[in-house]
Parts: structure tokens; sequence; C-alpha cells
């Protein structure tokens, strides 16, 4: 009897934390959103299908990216590696695509201007 | 200033964000947020540039690039060059193009128009009227890099051709024969040198994908 209650007790927990990762919507998961429409002759459909596949932050996104100048850069980017190149204000930045395919979203600040870099 | 999460969501492929203050979803196809506090509130667009590092490099000298401590693979080089379609299946099927085929796509919800990469490949400077505006259209075939500028400086609109100058491919205004460079859209000399014009929201997408969120694109062709 003890060994069934701290069963369902570990349940409960393990079912408490899964919860607490996807926030409450469990993986496979699909939502319908209906969109706000800015103009009548838009295009998009008004209604989109939300699919969760992942809890929050499963893929990590990038919060304090570091950067090094285009010298010491040419040590680990190929030549002919993809990159995202943005530019503000004579702020010209460079993130590679191979790292942002592991991370998805790197949030930075370039040329004063917060962004997010996503891919 | 928002911060954003990658929330494990999709809509028809593409990323769904999060903000860490509100948790709100926001959609990176659409630049809006679809649910949650922010639900409606659109993201301003910052133009970016999809090319190769050292086609980057010799545009912006200064540039700065995201440290890495090794050279890194591409973790999707076999999703990039194979026939498999997003995680969840199309939404919308449209055989007009091969699923895979890389389009440029502007205009989004007012007047969607994807440029084949594979069109632009032959053609590598166009110059058209989308949407009631001057619109140039580079593609450089080394790179596969495609960028969209809006053809007009201080509301007067001007066409461009490809030119050589000092072994280096250089845009050309007909009305001024300004040289402008392709990748920054900057004149560096002739009588509009210092002027530089304006990109045009767009997005580098595979086929599936932009059709999925815009059903309706025109797709040029010349």
């Amino acid at each position: 009897m003890h060994k069934v209650v701290a069963l369902v007790i570990t349940v409960l927990l393990l079912s408490y934390l899964g919860w607490l990762a996807f926030r409450g919507t469990p993986p496979g998961f699909r939502t319908i959103v209906v969109l706000e429409r800015s103009s009548e002759s838009g295009e998009l459909p008004t209604e989109l299908e939300i699919v969760t596949l992942l809890g929050f932050d499963a893929i990590p996104s990038i919060e304090d990216p570091r950067f090094v100048d285009a010298l010491h850069a040419d040590e680990t980017y190929d030549p002919d590696e993809l990159v995202l190149g943005v530019e503000i204000d004579g702020d010209a930045r460079a993130y590679s695509v191979p790292v942002l395919s592991r991370h998805e979203i790197v949030n930075d600040v370039v040329g004063g201007k917060p962004i997010a870099v996503t891919w | 200033m928002v911060e954003f999460g990658v929330s494990g969501k999709l809509i028809m492929n593409a990323l769904v964000m999060y903000d860490r203050a509100t948790e709100s979803l926001w959609s990176q196809f659409l630049s809006r947020s679809v649910d949650g506090e922010f639900a409606g509130t659109e993201l301003e667009i910052v133009p970016l540039t999809l090319t190769t590092w050292e086609a980057w490099k010799s545009a912006y000298p200064e540039t700065i690039a995201m440290r890495k401590t090794r050279r890194t693979t591409d973790p999707y080089v076999g999703y990039y060059a194979g026939r498999s379609v997003g995680v969840i299946g199309e939404t919308n099927v449209d055989i007009r193009l091969p699923t895979k085929e890389l389009v440029l796509g502007i205009g989004f919800d007012d007047a969607p128009l994807a440029f084949p990469h594979s069109v632009l490949r032959s053609e590598e400077l166009l110059n058209l009227q989308h949407a009631g505006s001057p619109t140039l259209v580079y593609f450089d075939p080394a790179t596969d890099t495609a960028i969209a500028y809006k053809a007009e400086v201080s509301d007067v609109s001007l066409e461009f051709e490809l030119v050589e100058a000092n072994g280096r491919i250089m845009m050309s205004d007909t009305q001024t024969g300004s040289l402008w460079v392709p990748f920054t859209g900057q004149a560096i000399s002739g009588e509009l040198a210092g002027a530089s014009l304006d990109r045009i929201h767009s997005v580098n997408a595979f086929w599936f994908s932009w059709s999925d969120f815009y059903p309706n694109t025109e797709i040029w062709s010349s």
C-alpha cells in the first residue's frame, strides 16, 4: 500500500514537473488562434493553428552574444559559411547560420537598437 | 526591451517565439504576436542579408561576427538538400514550384510576390513596379544572395543595370550613371554618391513555407 501511494505521488510529481516544463501545453497539442486583422484585403488566414512540439526553451536562444572582429572570425567561419548579416547605423554584425540552426534566436543590441535575429 | 525565447511551437512549420516577460506567442513569419497579452502587436522589421561570410565581410569590412569556439556544420544540411517538408506537413500544397525551391518573398499580406532563386539566377538584376512602388531585386549567383530594394531616392524613381567597374560588379542607375554597391545599396560615386536605397521587407524561404502563409501569392516571371 505504501508503495502504491509512493508511486502515485511520484507519478503526480512527474506530471507536475512535466506540466511545468511545457507550461500546460503538452507536446502534440494543437490550438487555434483567431487573428485580429489589420486590413480586410489581406490574404492571411483568419485562424492559425499552433502546434506544440517542445517546451519553452527546449531549444536555447542566445541572450548574450559575444563578438570578434573579422580577422578572428576567419579562424572559425568558413568563407562560404552562411551568415545572417545586419547593419544599423554603421554597426555591422554577422551571425553564423549553423549556430542559429541550434539556437534559432539571438537577442542582441545593434546600433543601439534591441533586435532579435531569428532563423 | 523584449527578450525572446524559442516556444517549441510551430505555425505552419515556422518558428513561434515567446517573450519572457508576458509569455505571449509571436510568429516569426508574420512578425507579430498571435496569442497572449501582446496579441496583434507587430514587430518592426530590420532588414538583414542572408549570404556567405566572405561576401558579407567584403561588403562590410568593419563587421564583427558572433563568436564561435570552433568551426561548425549546420545540423540541417540534409534537410535543406532533401525532400522532406517541415515537421507537421503542408497546409497548402502548391505545385507551381518544387516544394524546396528557395524564393525571395515580398509584399506579404498586401501583395505577396515570390521570386524563385532559379529565375533570379539567370536575371541577376530586376527592375519592376510592385504594388505601385519602383522595386529593384538583386541576385548574386555566386552566393545565392537575394536582396530587394525600393528603387527610389528622394521620391525619384531609378532604374538600374549591372556594370563592371575596376573589376567589381556594380549597379549603375540609368538616370545619373552613379555607381552603387549591390550588397549595400549605397552609391559610392557619381551625382548620387552618398545616397542609399531603402531595403524592402523581404524573406528568403522555401516555396512550401511561403505558399503556406501566402496561398494567393504571385510568382514573378519574365
